[in-house]
């Protein structure tokens, strides 16, 4: 597969002649290294190489791809930053003893050997040896734009983002999630997305994603458009995909809105609200029995030294009021990117400062209100050149270790270096 | 993006007998009658530690500034990068081609840096200040080589970006020739020189903008390197849509 994409690399780059100036390529280089400060101090190193290509073919279309190659050195095991004991080390551990459980005395006794192996550390070894496959090649996007009189069809792998929420986006339900890596940032879709312009400010956007058969494409559509200050949209989907089918998650039909604008004083807001009405085996599509909400709600502001805050709300009706309520299918909730959080009550605070004009120093600190634990992420970035960024940030998990949702989970720290091209 | 800032005020007529405030202001803003534009523009900004950042960008308009459009093309970090300003900078739209993402800003946000330089971005729309601030003509003095009105501007309250500023405007051809641009605690903040005067397709333009960070000791200057008026342009450039393509 890697050779597929390097041809298509190459042929691309054969079929535009040099110099033409409707071709755009760009990108950046990032190289982070990651120290966690858990029992055995783990350290992990990641490089991403993103190269981005653009091609006007004309007024009436343009060509987009934009291409995700890692190397990444890390543990085997995904779950590494998890202490011993923690909600999360618990809901793993459940997980694995069932699927255990369900294997016959031949399949256990391989697993058993495994885990031999597995506890005399060998494996740790095993992902940071030359020998192991550490590179990954992902297409975040692959389109092509067509534009019409009032309408413009985007056709391909694409970023689809919706809601206004900076912390917490509920309606931003179509680019894809990694459920083994809840840091990594969401990859796009592949969808078929027409919008038709209207007004001034107005548009409706209708997209279908395929699945593997039409009973699992996946159906949207969002009306947009403005109001004096204010910015607001209504979306509905249908939602049924083969991720789903996999990760346990039910049909459902969503419906959401979003606004954004501002108040007195100059105050920026926005909010996002979505209902989601899932069907379970055996319920019809209009029992509401297990209907839920989510909702975002912040603001935002900069004052005139140049602080800029935001804070967020976040309130997750599919989560659980306490920590003794976690099972195996809100932490598929959680990893299947259908919420933001096990819990059903956040907040989010942002604070950035720009200082001797080329260093930026930030804090995020998430609460989860219902357990009381929260995660602190104070960061500094210097920026070393216009194209040359130097970033190191921490984060500090605050909460107790057997009883909160981030109190269980390893602190960190990270060293980025990124370049662009 | 037209070298221009809102507190650049452009000639339309000279008159020998004495002018109210108002009336000094409406000849400046009425050179904004040109129907479209488009301009390639650098910016140089010099830090105080002696380091140079460059940027590149295009910027086109329609109805006077009414509508802005800017494309930042240069560093590699922001290229793609596009800013449309509305109702003469009164909204603000952010788009990002790498979330592909269109943001409205909210006003508080105009009070930022543009791209880590000395211009805020209120500097760079076409807000009407007489709207925000108080203003009286405080005098006529030379600034630089030309004989100019000095117009105050104090703020009407807290929100705004400063607690009073000074402009020069050219008793000739009422353009505006320089700023003096006060903090919240009424100390000088910046200062704003305009050079490089001269008249393209029929308008008066200027081919560079310097504003001074006294506080930093900072500056960035902006060099239009090429300007057209009157050209021909979609207005569904000035929109959501355009953002995205």
């Amino acid at each position: 597969m890697r050779t597929f994409y390097i041809i298509v690399i190459i042929v691309t780059a054969a079929l535009f002649p040099a110099g033409d100036d409707n071709l755009k390529l760009g990108g950046y280089l990032e190289s982070k290294m990651n120290y966690f400060d858990g029992k055995s101090e783990v350290t992990s190193s990641n490089a991403l190489f993103r190269l981005e290509g653009n091609y006007d073919i004309s007024d009436k279309g343009k060509i987009e791809a934009h291409l995700l190659y890692y190397y990444n050195l890390q543990p085997l095991d995904p779950f590494h930053t998890f202490k011993e004991g923690s909600i999360y080390y618990k809901l793993i551990n459940t997980y694995f003893n069932e699927l255990y459980g369900s294997l016959d005395p031949v399949q256990q006794d391989v697993i058993d050997e495994l885990m031999d192996i597995y506890s005399s550390g060998y494996f740790s070894h095993i992902s940071y040896s030359s020998f192991y496959p550490k590179e990954t090649l992902v297409l975040d996007r692959a389109l092509i734009k067509l534009y019409f009189d009032s309408a413009d069809l985007v056709f391909g792998k694409q970023q689809i983002a919706w809601g206004t929420g900076y912390a917490f986006n509920p309606t931003d339900v179509w680019n894809i999630k990694d459920p083994l890596n809840a840091e990594a940032a969401k990859i796009g879709v592949l969808a078929a997305n027409l919008s038709f312009y209207f007004g001034e400010n107005s548009s409706l956007q209708v997209i279908s994603s395929p699945g593997s058969d039409f009973d699992h494409w996946k159906y949207g559509a969002r009306f947009k458009s403005t109001a004096g200050r204010f910015e607001y949209s209504f979306s509905g989907i249908r939602d049924k995909t083969d991720d789903g089918e996999l990760l346990g998650i039910p049909e459902k039909l969503q419906m959401g809105a979003d606004l954004s604008g501002e108040i007195v004083n100059e105050i920026g807001i926005h909010a996002e609200a979505a209902f989601f009405n899932p069907r379970y085996n055996g319920m019809e599509m209009s029992d509401t029995d297990s209907s839920y909400v989510q909702i975002t709600a912040g603001f935002d502001y900069t004052f005139n030294n140049g602080l800029y805050i935001l804070g967020e709300y976040y309130f997750n009706g599919l989560g659980e009021k306490s920590y003794k309520d976690y099972d195996l299918q809100t932490f598929t909730r959680l990893s299947g990117g259908e919420m933001s959080g096990l819990a059903q009550n956040y907040s989010a605070l942002v604070l950035s400062y720009i200082f001797l004009d080329d260093y930026t120093a930030s804090i995020l600190n998430i609460v989860n209100l219902d357990d009381v634990s929260s995660v602190l992420i104070p960061g500094l970035e210097y920026s070393f050149h216009e194209n040359i960024s130097i970033k190191i940030n921490s984060n500090i998990f605050i909460g107790d270790s057997e009883t909160t949702e981030y109190g269980g989970i390893f602190n960190s720290v990270t060293f980025s270096v990124t370049g662009f091209f | 993006m037209r070298i221009s800032v809102s507190i650049l005020f452009v000639f339309f007529a000279c008159s020998s007998f004495a002018l109210t405030v108002d009336e000094i202001l409406d000849k400046s803003e009425a050179n904004d009658n040109f129907k479209t534009s488009y301009s390639v523009n650098t910016e140089e900004v010099y830090k105080s530690d002696g380091s140079v950042k460059i940027s590149k960008m295009e910027g086109y308009s329609a109805n006077g500034n009414e509508k802005t459009l800017m494309i930042y093309t240069e560093p590699k970090r922001i290229s793609g990068m596009k800013i449309l300003m509305l109702n003469d900078g009164d909204d603000i739209w952010f788009y990002s081609n790498r979330t592909n993402r269109v943001r409205k800003i909210a006003s508080h946000q105009k009070k930022q840096s543009a791209n880590g330089s000395d211009f805020s971005y209120d500097d760079m729309s076409m807000s009407d200040n007489r709207k925000d601030y108080n203003y009286s003509l405080s005098g006529e003095e030379v600034f630089g080589d030309a004989e100019c009105y000095k117009i105050m501007f104090s703020a009407k309250n807290g929100d705004n970006s400063y607690s009073k500023f000074y402009i020069w405007i050219d008793k000739a051809n009422f353009l505006a020739r320089g700023g003096e641009f006060y903090d919240d605690e009424n100390n000088l903040w910046k200062k704003l020189s305009v050079r490089g005067i001269e008249k393209k397709d029929g308008y008066w333009t200027a081919s560079e903008v310097e504003m001074r960070d006294v506080q930093k000791d900072s500056r960035t200057v902006i060099r239009t390197e090429e300007i057209k008026f009157d050209i021909e342009l979609d207005e569904d450039m000035f929109t959501e849509r355009y953002l995205k393509r």
